[in-house]
């Protein structure tokens, strides 16, 4: 019986019918291609990591090792499983040439991540193949990270020459390196796979030599503990470098796909929003329609659990139908998104697993949707029979209306009409445009906060044209003293506008509860200038210190509390003046403007600002030249780009997907209400045809309420974006864990925020205007006689 | 002004090959109230339909003072209903987000050739003539249908048109109202509208000065109160009503 229902149904109201069915299987689509690609991401991940095994803990450090300390200090604690030191030569991407017989060559100096030469490990920290196997590598031949292929086109075959003062290598492009530990844009570091014999024999001869210092326990959370316990142990441990855990590991390989997933879920949740709003509209002008039949059927003693029935099986064979097709979709969609996810962490098959779960899901849209369908129906329980039959009032509250268009002189008529007319029945639109406003700007408003420049104070660096890093290893003072003479030169030259020097120290802080914790200290006169601070202000007076979101979190500590530092052995006292955002080296920093000559730095960085901003790239090619090995300098505006070219290239094109999807959202949806419309106003629109009301007025008339409710939808979302779109963003960031805890969108110029606003109308007006033409159809005799 | 409000020439109209009305000719003068009647199915509501320019006629010509209605353009017919025809019908059809008086004034603020003041004097006027002042404010939805059909009234004739077109437009009301509506219609006859109505109510037909009564189409009788020899009631009987 449902299904002759639905099929006659289907016959009278296509165009709806279609519509709803379309917004079941889109909401299907957009739950289950979620949760595919997140239980992909972590399964892929996790399948990764049984082979790559990436370490619990992993200090890196450049400079001499004594290994006899870490074995010792490594035998004595419990819940150690293994450990090991390995070694890798970093080299500068200037010395890395790529070439092939069809191509230019070129170099890997672009490359912002430190480049390391690296040989496979046996069991523990495994570099892998595609398919998660271990990879091997002959003599002469080299694996190249995945990530880099999307800055770099490097091809299988390909050549790449190694040319360190009178060292040079050349080694063929045999595979692409799978790296469980480095394989983020957001890391630091990248490593290339050579063979065994290679590597020894470029070992102590080019580059630098850093450690990986790996520790492995029973269990992965044991690892914050062993940081603590390793920091806290004596001053023999190395620790020249960042420090790093398994679940950080783990969260900077999977933000990339985390944070695309997240933009995702707002888009369905808010779908399937949509989806209710548009399945209220359409069972309520159902329920109006079939008034009659409704009445009759109360009037003969059928109850309320059998009428509700009958509009009950429809939706269910819909949903079902929505369910299959849009099951369907997700697993076509769910291949295109994940490919990133298998580029990042090799192949993966669909998981039987993931196949449930993403069942799951979609009787979970299933069933929200039925209890809205329910809840709308219980409507027919509030009307009597002679609402139904004799009044006529039907199931829609009956508002007063209030007097207006008699009254009112000099406003057009046409105007006057929508204004009365949007009070009512339009809420749909309003909705409808609002939520589309809202998701469509906030992803486009955090990627242009990403890719502004405002973001670097983000990641606890002032607003400048250039960074420049002396890198830690040896001779790392003297280095810096050459780096000091060519800036200062450079400045009195008239080519440096201004220079702000930072001196990065580690040292020890004392939780209340007297642990340890070791925090990266940046200390200079201008520390801390130029950043947002959540909470309080730059440090000013020596005693004061201003820590990142992540170590105040990890110390407890809030802006005006007091923090010991252990300096030189002694413990010194610092007021907190301010808690700022970080999302480099590992979130953990602090900045003063005291300075500890009594400890040895880690490195130093120079913020320069340039005259000509224009000349940038050759400012920065200049400088380059003048410095050798061991220093790193970056565009600001390239270093934000590498840094988090992946993740905003990622939410840019989530940006671009909503921004379609709600366009064609908006007409679909505005076409389902000017159809429902004038096949309800039929007889309003024949009386006006009747009156001989010209068409295109009657158009116009039809046209204006939509705009009206579409431009305040419009205007709502676009204000809630902006009130709270940067709110829900750092949510999402702050339960990433990255150190960001509150991020502004950046300004943005009103032509940008035009193009929405003029875009969504556009739309309006085509549908409401096509959907229109058939009022001309209308046979005026159907609406006035019995 | 000619005397003939309307002249039909042998007009004629079909849907889908199936003849409807056939042949029909026939004058209204101005300020005559005509009432068109027949069984249902003999093709008064299209004959209606095709006088007042909301249908085409397949054959003949429709001349109203002494315009082709053939001749002229949808924009042009739209322009001549709104200016000179009114119309009511058995279900009013109003704008429903509008109260009575906001349905009422409508025709003539879209019309334009008042001030809006002049406007609302007018409806204030015709609403008081109808006895619906005092629901002006009001829902269309919480109105009895007599004040529905007395308000429809009021929109036909807002615009002070030369003639009043009716299809049945006491069909859905009770014989109370169905009076008090009449009584209008024939004030308003007299104050010098020319109206067309169809109905196949008797009643309401012997307040008109000529009835014309059609048969599959075409013409069968006609009747008219002042110069005919026999009575309304034996006229009735003779074409069997």
């Amino acid at each position: 019986m449902y299904f002759k229902l639905l099929k006659n149904d289907f016959k009278k109201n296509p165009t709806s019918n279609l519509i709803l069915l379309l917004f079941m299987s889109l909401s299907v689509t957009i739950a289950v291609t979620v949760t595919l690609m997140l239980t992909q991401l972590f399964t892929s991940i996790n399948d990764m990591y049984k082979t790559a095994n990436p370490p619990h803990f992993l200090q890196m450090h450049k400079g001499e090792i004594v290994q006899s300390d870490i074995d010792k200090f490594n035998k004595s604690y419990e819940g150690i499983e293994y450990w090991q030191t390995v070694p890798m030569i970093t080299v500068n991407g200037n010395e890395l040439t790529v070439s092939d017989e069809s191509k230019d060559k070129f170099s890997l100096s672009d490359c912002r991540l430190d480049i390391s030469l690296v040989k496979q490990n046996d069991k523990y920290d495994v570099l892998l193949d595609e398919n998660k196997n271990k990879l091997k590598i002959k003599t002469g031949e080299i694996g190249i990270p995945v990530i880099l292929l999307d800055e770099f086109d490097i091809a299988l075959g390909d050549k790449i020459t190694l040319s360190d003062g009178d060292v040079t290598k050349t080694f063929t492009v045999a595979s692409y390196v799978y790296d469980g530990q480095m394989n983020s844009t957001l890391c630091s570091s990248t490593r290339f796979l050579i063979s065994d014999e290679d590597f020894n024999a470029l070992l102590g001869d080019v580059g630098e030599t850093e450690y990986l210092i790996e520790a492995y326990f029973t269990d992965s959370s044991l690892a914050d503990d062993y940081q603590t316990a390793y920091e806290q142990s004596d001053k023999n441990l190395p620790k020249n470098g960042q420090a790093i855990t398994y679940t950080m590991i783990f969260l900077l390989s999977a933000l990339t796909d985390l944070i695309m997933a997240m933009v995702f879920i707002l888009t369905g949740v808010l779908l399937i929003a949509i989806a209710v709003l548009c399945l209220r509209y359409v069972v309520l002008a159902q329920l109006e329609d079939d008034m009659r039949e409704i009445g009759t059927m109360k009037a003969i003693g059928v109850s309320q659990k059998g009428i509700c029935k009958l509009y009950l099986g429809k939706i269910r064979i819909l949903m079902a139908a929505g369910c299959v097709t849009g099951f369907g979709f997700s697993l076509l969609l769910s291949t295109l998104l994940t490919e990133h996810i298998s580029r990042t962490f090799g192949e993966q098959p669909l998981d039987i697993r993931c196949f449930i779960l993403a069942v799951l899901v979609c009787a979970l849209v299933y069933a929200v949707i039925l209890l809205f369908t329910r809840k709308i129906l219980n409507r027919l329980q509030k009307s009597s029979v002679t609402d139904l039959l004799i009044t006529e009032k039907g199931f829609e509250k009956t508002k007063k209306v209030k007097d207006g268009l008699h009254k009112s002189r000099h406003m057009p008529l046409n105007l006057l009409i929508a204004l009365k007319e949007v009070r009512k029945g339009y809420g749909i639109i309003f909705g409808l445009l609002l939520i589309v406003s809202f998701l469509v700007i906030v992803p486009i408003r955090t990627v242009q906060t990403m890719e502004s420049s405002q973001f670097v104070t983000y990641m606890g660096s002032p607003i400048c044209d250039l960074m420049l890093e002396v890198e830690q290893g040896a001779d790392l003072e003297k280095r810096n003293s050459t780096a000091e003479e060519i800036l200062l030169d450079e400045a009195e030259q008239g080519n440096i506008e201004s220079i702000e020097t930072l001196r990065r120290v580690r040292l020890q802080a004392l939780k209340n509860d007297g642990e340890v914790v070791g925090i990266h200290i940046d200390s200079g006169k201008s520390a801390g200038s130029g950043l947002k601070y959540l909470y309080g202000e730059k440090p000013k007076a020596a005693t004061e210190i201003a820590l990142s979101y992540l170590v105040s979190e990890d110390l407890e500590k809030t802006a005006g509390d007091r923090i010991i530092l252990i300096v030189n052995g002694e413990e010194r006292e610092f007021t907190v003046c301010g808690i700022y955002q970080d999302v480099t080296s590992g979130g953990k920093t602090a900045k003063t403007v005291c300075s500890f000559p009594e400890e040895s730095a880690e490195k130093y960085t120079y913020y320069i600002n340039m005259p000509d901003s224009k000349i940038l790239q050759q400012s920065v090619d200049s400088l380059r030249a003048q410095f050798n090995s061991g220093y790193s300098i970056e565009n600001m505006e390239e270093f934000v780009g590498q840094t988090l070219g992946g993740v905003s290239s990622r939410v840019n094109l989530a940006a671009y997907a909503v921004f379609f999807i709600g366009t064609v959202l908006t007409a679909l949806i505005v076409t389902l209400f000017m159809k429902l419309r004038i096949a309800r106003q039929g007889g309003t629109l024949a009386a006006k045809r009747t009156m001989g009301i010209p068409f295109k007025v009657i158009c116009r008339q039809e046209l204006y309420p939509v705009l009206i409710a579409g431009g305040l939808g419009t205007f709502a979302g676009a204000v809630l974006a902006e009130l709270f779109g940067d709110n829900m963003i750092s949510v999402l960031f702050e339960m990433l864990g990255v150190g960001l805890k509150q991020i502004e969108f950046a300004g943005v110029s009103f032509l940008q925020y035009l193009v929405i606003p003029a875009l969504l109308p556009a739309v309006l007006t085509a549908v409401t205007y096509g959907i229109c033409r058939s009022i001309k159809k209308i046979n005026i005799q159907d609406y006035f006689n019995d | 002004m000619s005397k003939n409000k309307i002249k039909i020439k042998g007009l004629g109209k079909s849907f889908d090959g199936n003849s409807v009305l056939n042949d029909v000719s026939f004058q209204i003068e101005t300020g005559e109230f005509v009432v068109i009647m027949g069984q249902s199915g003999c093709g008064k509501s299209t004959l209606l339909y095709s006088v007042s320019g909301m249908d085409r006629p397949t054959k003949g010509q429709i001349l109203f003072d002494n315009r082709d209605l053939s001749a002229l353009t949808d924009k042009e017919m739209q322009k001549l209903r709104l200016e000179h025809m009114g119309f009511i019908f058995q279900k009013p059809n109003f704008i429903k987000n509008l109260s009575i008086a906001d349905n009422i004034v409508f025709p003539a603020f879209q019309l334009g050739k008042k001030s809006r003041k002049e406007i609302v004097a007018d409806a204030e006027a015709l609403m008081r003539k109808m006895g619906i002042i005092s629901v002006a404010d009001h829902d269309i939805r919480k109105v009895s249908g007599g004040q529905l059909q007395r308000a429809a009234i009021c929109r036909a004739m807002i615009n002070h048109p030369d003639i009043l077109f009716g299809d049945e437009p006491t069909g859905a009301l009770d014989s109370s109202s169905t009076k008090e509506v009449m009584d209008i219609l024939e004030q308003i006859n007299f104050d010098g509208t020319t109206i067309m109505l169809v109905t196949h109510d008797a009643k309401v037909a012997q307040r008109a000065d000529r009835i014309i009564y059609l048969e599959d189409g075409k013409i069968k009788d006609e009747f008219r109160k002042k110069s005919s020899e026999i009575s309304l009631k034996e006229w009735l009987a003779k074409i069997g009503l």
